[in-house]
């Protein structure tokens, strides 16, 4: 099956058509696209291509994150709340920090003024250190997935409120305006953060052991632990993956939207499940690939694009996204041999 | 199959279950315990916490989460997960709304709760007919739901003030007590009975705890999982009624976020996401707790971000002590 | 932006006391000078009381830890652009575009339009209306409005689009209006920190951009209709002084912290109450416009403390849970000496006058969501002034008429009459049947 042809092929690329013949999504993401240039006259410009190109950016991160972590037969429902904790954090240990060495690094109007580079640091770090939590209640503490994440989904947010007081924080240096706007050829700097995670996940989870015991783990947890694999820590590892990409997608976030504010966010964690399911990842663990979660995530962008082009309510949309999550599932389990149950 | 990555307890595959014994019915004296600690708690620090007007004020708050948790616990035994239920709740509630002007309570009443059960046979058969894992299966009806009900009602609220019997629903007493507990009460002793005594309640467990046993012994699993989720389907339109007859207001964007509040209180009852496991009694208890903290915290003008962070705590604190015992019991 | 507000103030006080002494203008129900003006020199007699001394320490210690002061500061109070004089009972009437309801709009002659084609009769102007919860009454008013004045001009094409509360969708909704090369972006953003960039970038695109109501942290947007944030908590604590004569216990709901709608009204209402020194604060909660919120916080309050005298609720929803928390606990009156919980309003809806009618709810300060029309015709103006098809554009502050309060009977407080619920055409949502 897909999977298993591509992972043979350990750290190379497959030949384009074996790729394209194994994955019906390519050709859904292709009809979109034709549809989109037929019926719109602005679907191929450069804006809308960014715009298109920039939205994969942060849920796709989310999604490769959640990607992991599923592989493990695992979920992670705090990635959003996440995605903003990092941000807060490293605006107040930055300020704090500035107190000490007496500068002020928080200016009038609650504009962050200080360095970007360690402020940057922190936010992944944080994010890496909420992973690593969800990781050891989850693998240590045997407290099951759903409500780990669950309680940091809770915790987080409520700790972005009390932590900036509901008010938000600017962030206008130009580091943040390079990382939010900034196009290389084409080419959105988000988006290329995002391909570089995606190349750095493919290759990780393809071509080293490591990866591989994700999807042992997945298939089946007991058969791992009798081979002598020490589960625990590939899933705090998977976890901090997750933690880490949330964090990442967070500077891309509030990097465009020059600010963090509380309420941000809101449900994306649900949005991050649903974009890996569509690129094939199972609930149970042991399927799905970085490779599929990227498709899975262009399919969603590229589907909430064109019906943006074409100036479709948003109750309509909200009905169509529905429908379509639960066909395109429902597509995907009739190609597919049937796990028990 | 496990409705969530819930890979856990997939480390001790159990055999068929029998009816669970009483002990571990009422979900673990932990709870309960705990329960006794934070009332015990709240009388000291608000001295007139056990007031009988309060307690009225924490049931009511209580009833409809505790109405959906029951349902919603149902589905959890089974081995599944619905995270449509607020989407059903709305929509139930407006296709009922709907039928006000018609001044037949019997209609509106009635369209409400087939709704749900309408919506509930719908998220069966995608998930026991068409295999879509029940997660991503209600989901997508969460989303379709919700913006059915704002296309039904063209985003304006719905009063049901002119059906008497409706908002007797809400806010009518009978031999004493608020008819939401009422509701509460006698769903829950139905619910008890159907999971303790019945052949269909042995079917859940066992279907929640290994389905290849459960077929292997001959119960139909597709009929268990559609006839669950048409119950949770019910209770979820069950529960929107009682709120929205409370406050005498059907509104399309109302139950917002409901449904993780609602897992919240499932799981911290006892019942584990891979199925098999759950008391109807354990639920109750953990919506208790949420309830009193939640009035507790607000009595004491404790922020509602800072309660985020104290429930979470809460939650914390009840589930570790069973994770642990689960980890030195292995 | 601030330098316009105390300059202006002092203008509008001065305009006060020559208005008082000419006869003629005494058409309008309220006194000789129109309301807006009143009110807006009361918001500066009491800004200025409040700046010098608040003798009530929980006030006082509420203030300093919401940060009021800075939100007020730059909240902007003036006068309305173009010389406008309101008066109620002025606006058109129609059928609600969305809600199908009857509508009353109250500014449809302030920066008039006449109906038909506008700018370029050849050219069709797309224009894009962005806002949040289609399926709230407030908001729905809102999109009536735009959507009304949008199909008074055949040439002008609408395109509505709910974000749902979330603000990087807005931004992107924006974004692809970019992309389509629109010719007007009007938009109600929810949270004013997220919206600046995408309203920057339009403007860079060269399209003109109005926001309704809130505010965004752009600096370059056209122009700003802004409502009467001020005006609302500004009554609500001169009906209190008035009906409370300066002591009793209160809770508060508010909006969600940090909110311009939740500053501006709950500070300015702590203003006016603030050197009073026997009102006690109780509790605030922050129920962020939801009904819901506000029943429990409320119910859980009034078990908390039995001497709760006043509820102060920044919107509608917020009032409309806290009187159903009260009523089902059967508490309307048990106020200390029996009397009755006094209980503040915002947000002029059809089910909060009918509780005004009853007497279950004291006043509400009208907060009126019929302003869209406003930023179309705004965004029109912005369109064709930059293409030199008009002369002028819109100031980029236009402010919305300060409204007086309404309340059961009719009575004048410090200078201001105000209105029965009969008196008020304006009101939004449904009719409660009952």
């Amino acid at each position: 099956m897909s999977d298993a042809a591509l992972k043979t092929s350990s750290a190379g690329f497959p030949s384009l058509v074996t790729v394209l013949r194994a994955e019906p999504l390519l050709w859904l993401i292709a009809a979109i696209i034709v549809t989109g240039a037929i019926t719109s006259e602005y679907y191929l410009t450069g804006q809308n291509i960014e715009n298109l190109l920039r939205s994969v950016s942060v849920f796709g991160l989310l999604a490769l994150g959640m990607t992991v972590v599923m592989l493990t037969g695992r979920i992670d429902l705090s990635v959003a709340a996440t995605m903003i904790f990092s941000i807060v954090v490293a605006v107040k240990v930055m300020v704090l920090l500035g107190d000490g060495l007496g500068l002020r690094w928080l200016v009038k109007g609650n504009t962050y003024a200080g360095p970007s580079m360690p402020f940057l640091a922190i936010a992944i770090v944080t994010g890496c250190a909420v992973g690593a939590l969800n990781g050891i209640g989850i693998a240590y503490f045997r407290i099951a997935p759903f409500i780990m994440t669950l309680v940091s989904l809770t915790a987080l947010r409520g700790f972005n409120y009390v932590l900036t007081d509901g008010h938000p924080y600017y962030l206008r240096s130009p580091v943040f305006a390079f990382v939010g706007d900034q196009v290389v050829l084409g080419i959105p700097f988000s988006t290329l953060v995002f391909l570089a995670v995606l190349v750095a996940l493919i290759l990780f989870v393809n071509g080293t052991v490591a990866g591989s015991r994700f999807y042992a783990i997945g298939g089946s947890e007991r058969a791992a632990l009798y081979a002598g694999v020490r589960t625990e820590r590939f899933v705090v590892l998977a976890y901090m993956i997750s933690g880490f990409c949330a964090a990442l997608a967070g500077i891309l976030f509030t990097a465009r939207l020059k600010s963090v504010d509380a309420p941000l966010a809101s449900g994306y964690e649900l949005t991050a499940i649903a974009i890996a399911v569509i690129g094939g990842t199972a609930l149970s663990g042991g399927v799905g690939s970085p490779w599929r979660t990227l498709l899975g995530s262009l399919v969603f962008a590229s589907g909430l694009n064109l019906l943006a082009i074409w100036g479709i309510g948003t109750w309509y949309q909200n009905l169509i996204v529905g429908t379509v999550l639960i066909a395109a599932v429902a597509l995907s389990r009739i190609g597919r041999p049937r796990a028990s149950s | 199959m496990s409705a969530v990555g819930d890979t856990n307890a997939a480390r001790s595959a159990p055999a068929i279950r029998r009816p669970v014994p009483f002990r571990a019915q009422i979900g673990g004296l932990s709870r309960i315990a705990i329960l006794l600690l934070l009332v015990l708690t709240a009388q000291l620090v608000t001295p007139s916490f056990l007031a009988p007007a309060n307690l009225q004020v924490i049931l009511m708050a209580v009833a409809a989460i505790g109405v959906m948790a029951i349902g919603m616990t149902l589905v959890v035994i089974a081995g599944e997960i619905d995270l449509s239920i607020a989407g059903v709740a709305i929509l139930a509630c407006v296709l009922g709304g709907i039928l006000i002007p018609t001044g037949s309570p019997v209609l509106v009443i009635g369209v409400t709760l087939l709704t749900g059960l309408v919506l509930g046979l719908i998220n069966g058969i995608l998930v026991a007919g068409l295999r879509i894992p029940s997660l991503i299966a209600t989901l997508g009806m969460l989303g379709i739901a919700r913006a059915l009900a704002n296309i039904a009602s063209g985003g304006q609220a719905l009063y049901p003030e002119s059906i008497g019997p409706y908002v007797w629903l809400g806010r009518g007493t009978l031999l004493g007590l608020p008819v939401p507990v009422l509701i509460l009460l006698a769903l829950t002793i139905l619910a008890i009975a159907l999971t303790r005594f019945s052949i269909f309640g042995q079917a859940l467990y066992a279907t929640g705890g290994n389905v290849k046993a459960a077929r292997l012994s001959g119960i139909n699993v597709a009929a268990v999982r559609i006839a669950v989720f048409m119950l949770c389907g019910f209770c979820a339109a069950l529960a929107g009624m009682l709120d929205s007859a409370r406050l005498s207001y059907i509104n399309p964007s109302g139950f917002e976020g409901i449904e993780l509040s609602v897992l919240a209180v499932t799981v911290l009852g006892g019942a584990a996401l891979s199925g098999g496991k759950g008391t109807i009694i354990g639920t109750l208890v953990a919506a208790l707790i949420i309830g009193v903290v939640n009035n507790l915290l607000n009595q004491l003008g404790v922020s509602i971000y800072l309660q985020q962070v104290a429930i979470a705590a809460v939650i914390l604190a009840v589930v570790l002590p069973d994770a642990l015992k689960r980890e030195s019991g292995k | 932006m601030p330098a316009v507000s105390r300059r202006q103030l002092l203008k509008s006080a001065a305009g006060l006391a020559c208005a008082a002494a000419l006869p003629g203008l005494a058409s309008t129900p309220a006194s000789a000078a129109p309301v807006h003006d009143l009110l807006n020199a009361l918001i500066k007699k009491y800004s200025d009381a409040a700046k010098a001394a608040m003798a009530n320490t929980d006030i006082k210690a509420l203030f300093e830890k919401d940060g009021f002061r800075d939100y007020l500061d730059v909240y902007p109070v003036g006068d309305l652009a173009g010389g406008f004089v309101w008066k109620p009972g002025m606006g058109a009437s129609f059928t609600g575009p969305y809600s199908k309801l009857q509508i009353k709009a109250p500014f449809t002659d302030y920066l008039p339009m006449n109906e038909g084609p506008v700018l370029d009769k050849a050219k069709t102007y797309r224009i894009g209306f962005v806002f949040h919860g289609f399926n709230h009454p407030w908001l729905i008013s809102l999109a009536d409005t735009a959507a009304w004045e949008a199909a008074r001009h055949p040439n002008v094409q609408l395109e509505v689009i709910d974000a749902e509360f979330d603000d990087n969708k807005m931004g992107q909704v924006i974004d692809t209006w970019i992309a389509k090369q629109f010719d007007g972006i009007v938009l109600w953003p929810s949270r004013e920190a997220p919206m600046g960039p995408p309203v920057d970038r339009a403007i860079a695109a060269g399209i003109p951009v109005v926001s309704l109501d809130r505010r965004t942290s752009s600096e370059v947007i056209s122009s700003e209709v802004l409502g009467n944030f001020y005006a609302n908590g500004l009554q609500q604590g001169l009906y209190l002084q008035h009906a409370a004569a300066g002591s009793g216990a209160m809770i508060c709901n508010r909006k969600d912290l940090g909110s311009t709608a939740d500053s501006i009204r709950t500070g300015s209402y702590l203003e006016v109450i603030g050197n009073s020194p026997d009102y006690k604060m109780l509790a605030n909660y922050h129920t962020n416009s939801q009904r819901t919120l506000a029943f429990k916080s409320t119910a859980d309050a009034l078990q908390a403390f039995k001497d709760i005298a006043i509820i102060f609720n920044t919107g509608g929803e917020e009032a409309m849970g806290a009187l159903d928390a009260v009523r089902e606990a059967g508490r309307l009156n048990s106020a200390p000496g029996g009397k009755k919980i006094i209980i503040l309003a915002n947000d002029d809806a059809r089910e909060v006058l009918k509780e005004i009618r009853t007497g279950n709810m004291d006043m509400v300060a009208p907060y009126t969501p019929l302003i869209g029309d406003i930023g179309i015709r705004a965004v029109i103006m912005h369109i064709g002034h930059k293409a030199g098809l008009l002369p002028e554009a819109p100031p980029k502050l236009i402010l919305t008429p300060n409204l007086p309060m309404i309340t059961r009977e009719k009575m004048t407080i410090e200078g201001i009459e105000t209105l029965t619920p009969d008196e008020w055409p304006y009101a939004y949502g449904p009719e409660v049947a009952s």
